[in-house]
């Protein structure tokens, strides 16, 4: 049964430093060589009685794990007032942890979900455009059409929800505005031109305001019109009695 | 013709200085009239603040205001929001609501309780896609006679999406705040200046037949009554001579185009070159007897 540890205080002064220089300073001190690296046996003396309290073993490389302890140690262990301490492993291991953060280039560590979302969803309306520009006067095209515009309003839901990620739903909401009025007319030009401002939207680092700005005057280029929301007619010349605040 | 006559013939030629209702068609229209508008109105379009506040008091600002109204848990969709503002808010909320409609053609229903959050997002996507559409379509002169201040605060995606609905509030709060924004402005300088005055006066003696003839009539009353007292001119005021200010800011560099006939008297006894443009039932008409006569 392993038991708790007792301060270390109690410990021989050689076993609670560790290592072969410290070997002949104590009696109560002898080493193993076990796989791995040397280990400190220390006995914690008992006041009452000739027999030590405990018998600690202490495992003092850091190449050391439990996996590797050897089977007359682990016996040892099971035996009773005996307690098996793996030492020194833990500040190096630190140590090679903080060096191999610092060697890790930044750019590579994502903590954004952004550019990820972006990026599929890009991908999969590119994908969509394509079979809809070689579905064209096939019976399919309606339908692709359809998917088409189902997968943009499930983006624009899927981007819109976070705040990280609204901007990219304000570009898909401003293509959804852009397609509206063409989708009985989308020539192949038109189509190769989204697609290519797409791609360019997809590149950005980052989706800032003048990003969406850039994507909005290049979509007028490709579309040759602007957003429109197309509001029901109404006769204007008698618009601004009502327009009074 | 060469490119330096081209050149110097656009010099030469007078400016599009575009009125609040042609800005009106040409950013919410029908397809028909905009590409009506975008052939037959020279490029570049000018506008002025004046001009900017009118169409934003028309759409966005009311746009903001449902978006707002529609937040509240009273409305179980933005379909109930959509049609009390609709039917409760006068004509004009009506006419500026009735273009969110398009928002079910991408996908979001009006009538699901789930898709009520993403049709208040889309509508704040539309207010700031229009607003930036706005500042890419016209340029502003500058050139405001009234000096109105109620756009002093800039409606523009901000770089955190965080901010956006803080934005929406302290723009639409400094735009109603009437009070406020008639003691920044400068419209009673209009009456009282000599230069203004005389434009004022000339629009005041104008004279039409028929139905502009009320619509003038309604701008000369308002020109009459902020004259005796310019010092308590209101928001509410100005606005009803909003076509005439429209125009008072023009001189003979400018040809001020417009979808209201009102225009025709004010601009003749300002001496303004003009052009008034077919409303979207006259452009049916016109087009229909045009593909009668080809038919025929």
């Amino acid at each position: 049964m392993v038991m708790p540890a007792p301060a270390l205080m109690d410990f021989p002064q050689a076993a609670s430093t560790g290592g072969k220089n410290n070997q002949s300073k104590s009696d109560a001190v002898s080493s193993y060589r076990i796989s791995g690296g040397p280990a400190l046996r220390a006995t914690i003396p008992n006041e009452y009685s000739a027999e030590p309290l405990y018998e600690v073993i202490l495992l003092s490389s850091p190449g050391v794990t439990g996996a590797q302890v050897s089977t007359d140690l682990q016996a040892e262990a099971k035996g009773g007032n005996t307690i098996i301490l793996r030492s020194g492993s833990t500040p190096h291991a630190q140590k090679t942890a903080h060096v191999a953060l610092q060697e890790l280039p930044k750019a590579r560590i994502s903590v954004l979900f952004e550019p990820h979302l972006r990026h599929a969803s890009v991908r999969k309306i590119q994908t969509l455009m394509s079979e809809f520009r070689q579905a064209k006067g096939r019976p399919e095209t309606s339908t692709i059409q359809e998917e088409l515009k189902s997968t943009l309003a499930d983006t624009y839901k899927q981007a819109v929800v976070s705040t990280e990620t609204r901007t990219f739903a304000t570009a898909i909401s401003m293509l959804q505005d852009f397609l509206r009025p063409h989708w009985s007319n989308l020539p192949d030009q038109q189509l190769t031109g989204i697609d290519a401002k797409l791609t360019w939207l997809d590149s950005q680092r980052d989706l800032n305001p003048p990003v969406l700005t850039k994507f909005y005057t290049d979509l007028v280029g490709v579309l040759g019109s602007r957003l429109s929301l197309q509001a029901p007619t109404m006769d204007t010349d008698d618009d601004n009695d009502d327009f009074d605040q | 013709m060469t490119r330096s006559s081209a050149k110097l013939s656009e010099k030469l030629s007078p400016k599009s200085f575009l009125d609040t209702s042609v800005v009106h068609k040409s950013q919410l229209g029908a397809s028909q009239i905009q590409e009506y508008l975008r052939t037959n109105i020279t490029q570049k379009w000018y506008i002025n603040n004046y001009v900017q506040m009118e169409f934003y008091r028309r759409s966005l600002v009311q746009w903001i205001y449902l978006y707002f109204e529609s937040k509240d848990s009273k409305y179980k969709t933005f379909g109930d929001a959509w049609k009390v503002y609709a039917e409760g808010f006068g004509r004009e909320a009506k006419t500026a609501v009735a273009a969110l409609t398009t928002m079910e053609a991408d996908g979001l229903s009006f009538s699901s309780e789930q898709d009520k959050h993403f049709c208040r997002e889309k509508l704040q996507d539309f207010i700031y896609a229009m607003a930036l559409q706005f500042s890419l379509t016209f340029i502003n002169t500058g050139n405001d006679p009234t000096y109105c201040t109620r756009l002093r605060h800039a409606l523009k995606i901000p770089d955190e999406a965080g901010e956006r609905e803080a934005q929406l509030l302290k723009f639409a709060a400094t735009f109603r705040n009437e009070i406020d924004c008639r003691s920044r402005c400068s419209i009673s300088n209009l009456f009282t200046t000599v230069s203004h005055r005389a434009k004022i006066d000339a629009v005041a003696g104008a004279t039409a037949s028929g139905s502009t003839s009320k619509k003038l009539q309604k701008i000369q009353d308002a020109i009459s009554t902020a004259g005796k007292a310019p010092e308590a001119i209101t928001c509410k005021l100005c606005s009803k001579m909003g076509d005439a200010l429209t125009a008072v800011s023009l001189d003979t560099k400018w040809k001020l185009h417009s979808l209201d006939s009102v225009h025709s008297p004010i601009c003749e006894a300002l001496k303004i070159d003009f052009q008034i443009h077919p409303s979207d039932s006259a452009l049916a008409k016109m087009q229909a007897s045009e593909t009668d006569s080809a038919g025929s």
